[in-house]
């Protein structure tokens, strides 16, 4: 059998002859040609509708002109997109669009990039044959981001169809008919969906803007720079568009990337940017004098650190210093951060893992890397023929990566999800399993055993002891998953080939991360064709360089490139205690919103109390800075040139879009002042010498250039893993005592998830965002409340022994029973602080 | 004195045919047993074809030939759907059927089944008919208690399901592509053609859309033969045709007569007994409320597909319908602008903003607020009939146009004396 590509056909447009695959859409073909036939309603990536009747042609031999985005290119068709009766009816459906349109251009957002502009200018008449009362229509309230005016509208039904097609909610319908047509959303309920905001850029007129944007420039005014968005480890690209003459970033737009976000990207990322623009920020470095901050200078905030510090370090050496630096910088400032510790203070207490407490010192990410695991979910998810996720709600994780498998799902690709509670991805799965909350290890210990059983495949001696010493037992019940249940998906697995496994951070993080990921990874092993290949296992980090500074080495016990410290230093958990008992003196808080964070709060606040000395520095005032002896003011993400590697390991480049806050330095730049200020030779260099010394320390970095990330085109390459040889137990040993029972008086088990639109991290500096946020609420299954006496909505009060909330309950059917679910993360609502990190117990009460 | 020639309405009027057995009594269900024992598929499609019989829903197309158009050796299922959407203003004469007779409509959808090879038909009827869709689905039902419906129908192995579904009253649901999305559950927007239904139609499976009056012939051709059935009539409209006769006439209804034998005025004078008043008539439209008026001076043509077709205009469905010289065409031509106004589905350009904008002028010109060049604007409209996705637009364009050239006089009647006010108001004081 021979391999052939696509059946060709040529034909001829406007007298130029083109050939295409067959089945081309002829308004396809003409572009090849350079031929741009108008068209409102067709877009490659949604269905064809062939509704709005501007891309009419002419065919020879075909009677009636037909449209060009419905019509495929045939071999031999001759085909005119000018002729005098294409050109009649085009002018004519442009005058139908325009009887009714309002005369608003003034003060139309869309003005200056509309198509309905663009195309009377080209094939619009001059005046005007209507002489009625305009059609008018109700104007709605669809939710804080978009303004739908529907007198605009043209019905292209391009948002309709995205909105059903692509983005998985039909939450914009056209309702009533003929010329009452319009658009509204279902049930006139604001939008929900976080892909919403495309439908802005697929809008080709005024009918639908961004309400964030909204009068505040005009188009042409906007200037663009490419950027890297830093809300969540896709990293999608885009544009940050500023105005010439202020330093204001007034829009957000997607930019094109093939391998990551394609041409979407969620509403977050889209209409959060007014954080940039946020007066609410650090803006001169601060001194604490007499108990109360003041404001300094840098020179003397520098001076005064390296001076402190220089005492401390003199008096007790590099280990009563330390340093946590959020997941969120670019890689230049993680690397100059533990460089500074490592270098400068002798200190490798150094951590990234602000929001979970490592069971071992490889914890789950890194026990990932041990293994060989691919890591590159995007990537993985193109090519695998079977979608496997475990513990991940990616609708409110990884907005742009659901987005991916659910068009692999609409593809035809079977995907199996099994998660703690139902996410809203479970509708486009093949099969959905839950387990309960804490039950992560013995739910894949036993679908390990089980499906290894099935594919009649031996584990090794060491892994089915440990498999026997995580199963539940008698307790499989309190594991939430029938025998059955995992039998089924157990049965899935063993039938599914080429099947790639997403592992969430409620599986990787915390204690049981490396055991979880060890028993992933065997999993993955199991299902893999390429018998001595990696696992086909990716882990999916959030945060938006949580890769970069586990790259960076912003460990304790890892540099860069995950080289092994002789000598390991404290990990955030040991740092903090350290505050406490005295033996660390000095703390540098870097991006990190520790108290938000940290899963035990009480603990971080005395440890940030205790220490006496404590150096935070950050763009904005997060709740660390009243602890703070020294504050220094930093630039924003739109401020600063980086690069930033995503979930996928991809190396991308942001650019500064505007000018920085005069009075905040970047990362960088102030890392390498403090190293100037030191004396150890510092000096302030482009980061793009930063990244050189990077490309040369980090050897899976080792190709990568400034340039090509600023094109995405750098992707780190597989980590060598003799660095990891002695890391390899299952430290069975450390998670003896995984499964801890309710404490006496405090019988639920209280449960953290993620949710989109909370006010974590950046978020809550956003207006906009802080408007479509959903308030904290704590999710119980009904039994539960029943017994409890606790109805729908009615404030409870969630108590743990370190201290309690009051939050309105949600009944629902998707909570375990026993377990209380609070999404998201809220400054005002400090969920973290009701319990100590693994104690998860408290009592809900009216 | 021209007289009915009743083959379909044969029994109506003069027996109860609500139950299968009383049915039996006349004739009924032989024709299926013919064509499930007696013939292939492919004879019955033949038989169809030669008796010449084409769709009477309006457009006319040869039955035979549409259901020669569904792919051989397909592996989807194959769907029947019969349009009972029966709603072009005029056209009454498939309720009769539905109503009256509903098992010979269930016999012709049974062969029309077996000739095409579907095993599920849909009857798509028109949402207001409640009293027609019950006794569809009462006739159903018996019909599968006496092993006509179902499987193994007569014994013969052959397994046919018929469903019936109610529109929920849109017009352009009796469009074919319209009826099919509708019946998908979705918003009854036409699509595109190609492909065509008979290719990928009802949920993307080959389809044939049959109006319940082509249907209901069929079981009368499978059993007294094409030939016979091609003896009626004219060489281009074979067999008989069911004509609704409305307006001004004494005795509207529906009456089954043979083309050819008649003109239309006699036609209105044989069966609608005259014009009311013995008043003149000014128009007629011929075939349903979108085809183009004739004026008095055009009617004594013979009533043929051919010669309404010459005369300009078209038989359609069917539906006659007299106006008298008191009728105001201005009106007459407004209200059926109107009416696609209303029942444009809103999905493509020309449709949605055309119909509106036809009634905002002729509201206008109504009024007496018609400006100079109305009738060129709206002439001008018309241009674009065939620029929609489906016919509604050209079926609102041709009435419109139709009216503009036939009685154009009355619009320019209308149009005079605002155009000379108007300038006397705008006129500069002096």
């Amino acid at each position: 059998m021979s391999q052939t590509g696509p059946e060709m056909v040529t034909l001829t447009i406007d007298g130029r002859q083109v050939t295409v695959p067959k089945g081309t859409p002829i308004i396809d073909a003409a572009l090849q040609l350079g031929i741009d036939i108008p068209h409102y309603c067709y877009d490659k990536d949604l269905s064809v509708v062939a509704s709005c009747r501007l891309c009419l042609v002419e065919i020879e031999k075909v009677p009636k002109l037909q449209p060009s985005c419905s019509t495929p290119a045939a071999e031999g068709q001759v085909v005119y997109t000018r002729s005098d009766k294409v050109l009649d009816a085009r002018r004519m459906q442009m005058e139908f669009l325009l009887v009714q349109h309002p005369l608003d251009c003034p003060v139309c957002d869309q003005g200056g990039e509309c198509k309905l502009q663009d195309y009377s200018r080209e094939h619009g008449a001059e005046d005007t044959r209507f002489h009625y009362r305009r059609r008018t229509f109700p104007k709605p309230d669809i939710g804080p981001f978009i303004d739908l005016e529907r007198n605009r509208c043209i019905l292209c039904s391009r948002c309709v169809r995205f909105m059903d097609e692509i983005a998985g909610n039909a939450e914009l319908v056209v309702v009533n008919r003929g010329w009452k047509s319009h658009i509204t959303t279902f049930q006139d309920q604001p939008l929900k969906n976080e892909f919403a905001g495309n439908t802005i850029d697929l809008c080709p007129v005024g009918a639908l803007t961004s309400k964030v944007t909204r009068f505040r420039t005009r188009v042409w005014e906007l200037k663009s720079k490419p950027s890297i968005c830093s809300l969540c480890s896709v990293g999608c690209s885009i544009d940050l568009q500023h105005r010439n003459r202020t330093r204001e970033i007034l829009r957000v737009l997607p930019r094109l990337s093939e391998k990551v976000n394609y041409r979407w990207i969620c509403d977050i990322g889209r209409f959060g940017f007014d954080q940039f623009n946020s007066d609410n920020r650090l803006k001169k470095p601060a001194i604490r004098i007499n108990g109360d901050l003041q404001e300094t200078s840098w020179a003397n905030a520098l001076g005064e650190i390296a001076k402190k510090l220089k005492v401390i370090v003199g008096a007790r050496g590099g280990a009563a210093a330390g340093g946590i630096i959020g997941p969120r910088p670019s890689n230049e400032t993680l690397f100059l951060f533990q460089q500074f510790f490592r270098e400068i203070l002798k200190s490798n207490n150094v951590d990234h893992r602000t929001e979970f407490i490592p069971g071992q010192q490889d914890d789950g990410f890194l026990t990932s890397i041990a293994l060989r695991a691919v890591n590159q979910p995007f990537e993985e998810i193109r090519k695998a023929s079977a979608v496997i996720l475990l513990g991940t709600d990616l609708p409110n994780e990884l907005p742009i990566l659901h987005l991916q498998v659910r068009e692999r799902a609409s593809a035809g690709i079977p995907v199996y999800l099994a998660h703690h509670r139902p996410t809203r991805l479970d509708s486009v799965c093949s099969g959905v399993w839950g387990y309960r909350p804490g039950f992560e290890t013995p739910f894949l210990a036993d679908l390990l055993k089980k499906t290894a059983q099935k594919m009649e495949s031996l584990l090794s001696q060491e892994m089915e002891e440990t498999i026997s010493s995580f199963l539940p037992g008698a307790e499989n019940e309190a594991a939430g998953v029938s025998e059955q249940q995992v039998n089924e998906l157990a049965n899935i697995l063993q039938q599914s080939n080429g099947a790639t496994l997403l592992v969430g951070e409620s599986m990787f993080t915390g204690k049981a991360g490396p055991v979880n990921v060890r028993l992933a990874a065997e999993l993955a092993h199991l299902l893999s064709s390429d018998v001595g290949g990696p696992p086909p296992l990716s882990l999916l980090p959030l945060h938006n360089n949580s890769r970069g500074a586990a790259d960076m080495g912003c460990y304790p016990h890892r540099g860069p490139g995950f080289e092994p410290i002789e000598k390991p230093g404290r990990n955030t958990a040991q740092m903090l205690e350290g505050c406490i008992d005295g033996s660390l003196q000095a703390l540098i808080l870097f991006n990190a919103d520790l108290l938000n964070e940290y899963p035990d709060r009480d603990l971080a606040r005395r440890a940030l109390e205790k220490v006496p000395f404590l150096v935070v520095a950050d763009a904005y005032p997060f709740s660390t800075i009243p602890y703070a002896d020294i504050a220094l003011p930093l630039s924003t993400h739109a401020e600063e040139d980086g690069t930033y590697t995503n979930v996928d390991g991809r190396i991308q480049r942001a650019l500064a879009a505007v000018a920085q806050l005069e009075g905040a330095l970047t990362g960088v730049q102030a890392i390498l002042a403090l190293g100037e200020r030191w004396g150890a030779g510092w000096r302030q260099v482009n980061p793009s010498r930063i990244f050189e010394m990077i490309a040369r320390a980090v050897p899976h970095y080792k190709d990568a250039s400034w340039t090509d990330a600023g094109k995405g085109r750098c992707v780190a390459k597989p980590v060598n893993i003799s660095l990891f040889q002695t890391s390899l137990s299952l430290a069975a040993s450390s998670l003896a005592s995984s499964y801890k029972p309710p404490l006496p008086d405090y019988p639920f088990r209280l449960v953290r998830g993620r949710f989109l639109f909370d006010d974590s991290g950046e978020k809550r500096f956003a207006p906009s965002l802080v408007s479509r946020r959903e308030e904290c609420w704590a999710e119980m299954h009904p039994g539960d409340a029943k017994k409890i006496g606790v109805h729908e909505g009615v404030m409870v009060s969630l108590e743990g022994v370190l201290g309690s909330i009051r939050l309105p309950a949600r009944i629902s059917n998707a909570a375990a029973p026993g377990c209380v679910t609070v999404l998201g993360r809220y400054d005002d609502k400090p969920v973290n602080g009701l319990t100590a990190e693994d104690q998860p117990w408290i009592k809900v009460q009216l | 004195m021209a007289e009915e020639t009743r083959v379909l309405l044969q029994h109506i009027g003069s027996a109860d045919l609500l139950t299968v057995k009383d049915y039996r009594e006349k004739g009924g269900y032989r024709a299926l047993e013919i064509a499930l024992k007696d013939k292939t598929p492919e004879q019955i499609v033949e038989e169809v074809a030669q008796s010449g019989l084409k769709g009477r829903g309006g457009a006319g197309f040869p039955t035979g030939m549409k259901w020669s158009f569904i792919p051989k050796d397909v592996e989807k299922p194959v769907y029947l759907c019969c349009n009972a959407d029966e709603s072009e203003p005029g056209t009454c004469k498939d309720r009769i059927i539905i109503e009256q007779n509903p098992h010979l409509l269930l016999e012709g959808i049974l062969i029309a089944c077996r000739a095409i090879g579907s095993h599920q038909a849909f009857i798509y009827i028109r949402g207001e008919f409640h009293r027609g869709a019950n006794i569809l689905q009462m006739a159903i039902e018996e019909a599968r208690r006496e092993g006509l419906i179902g499987k193994n129908i007569l014994g013969a192995g052959f397994d046919c399901e018929i469903a019936v579904y109610r529109g929920a009253g849109a017009y352009i649901c009796g469009e074919e592509t319209g009826l099919l999305t509708s019946l998908e559950g979705q918003r009854g927007y036409p699509r595109n053609k190609p492909p065509f239904p008979a290719v990928a139609g009802l949920y993307d499976c080959p389809t044939i859309i049959n109006n319940v009056e082509t249907l209901s012939a069929v079981p009368v051709i499978i059993e007294k033969g094409g030939a016979w059935y091609a003896a009626y009539g004219t060489e281009k409209s074979s067999g008989t045709r069911l004509l609704c006769l409305s307006g001004h006439v004494n005795t509207p209804g529906v009456y089954e007569i043979v083309l050819g034998n008649m003109t239309i005025r006699e036609f209105i004078r044989d069966f609608g007994g005259g014009v009311p008043g013995g008043r003149k008539i000014k128009g007629v439209i011929p075939g349903g409320s979108s085809m183009p008026v004739l004026r008095d001076d055009q009617l004594d043509i013979p009533l043929t597909v051919e010669d309404i077709q010459k005369a300009g205009s078209s038989l359609g469905s069917g539906a006659m319908i007299v106006m008298d010289e008191t009728v105001d065409m201005v009106e007459i031509a407004l209200l059926l602008a109107k009416f696609y106004e209303h029942e444009s589905c809103g999905q493509c350009t020309p449709c949605r903003e055309g119909t509106h904008w036809f009634v905002q002028i002729l509201e206008a010109v109504q009024q007496g607020e018609g400006r100079p060049g109305d009738i060129e604007l709206l002439l001008d409209i018309c241009r674009s009939e065939y620029t929609s996705i489906c016919p509604l637009w050209a079926a609102a364009v041709w009435p419109v146009r139709a009216f503009l050239k036939q009685f154009r006089e009355e619009f320019e009647a209308k149009i005079q004396p605002r155009s000379m006010e108007a300038e006397a108001e705008t006129a500069p004081a002096s």
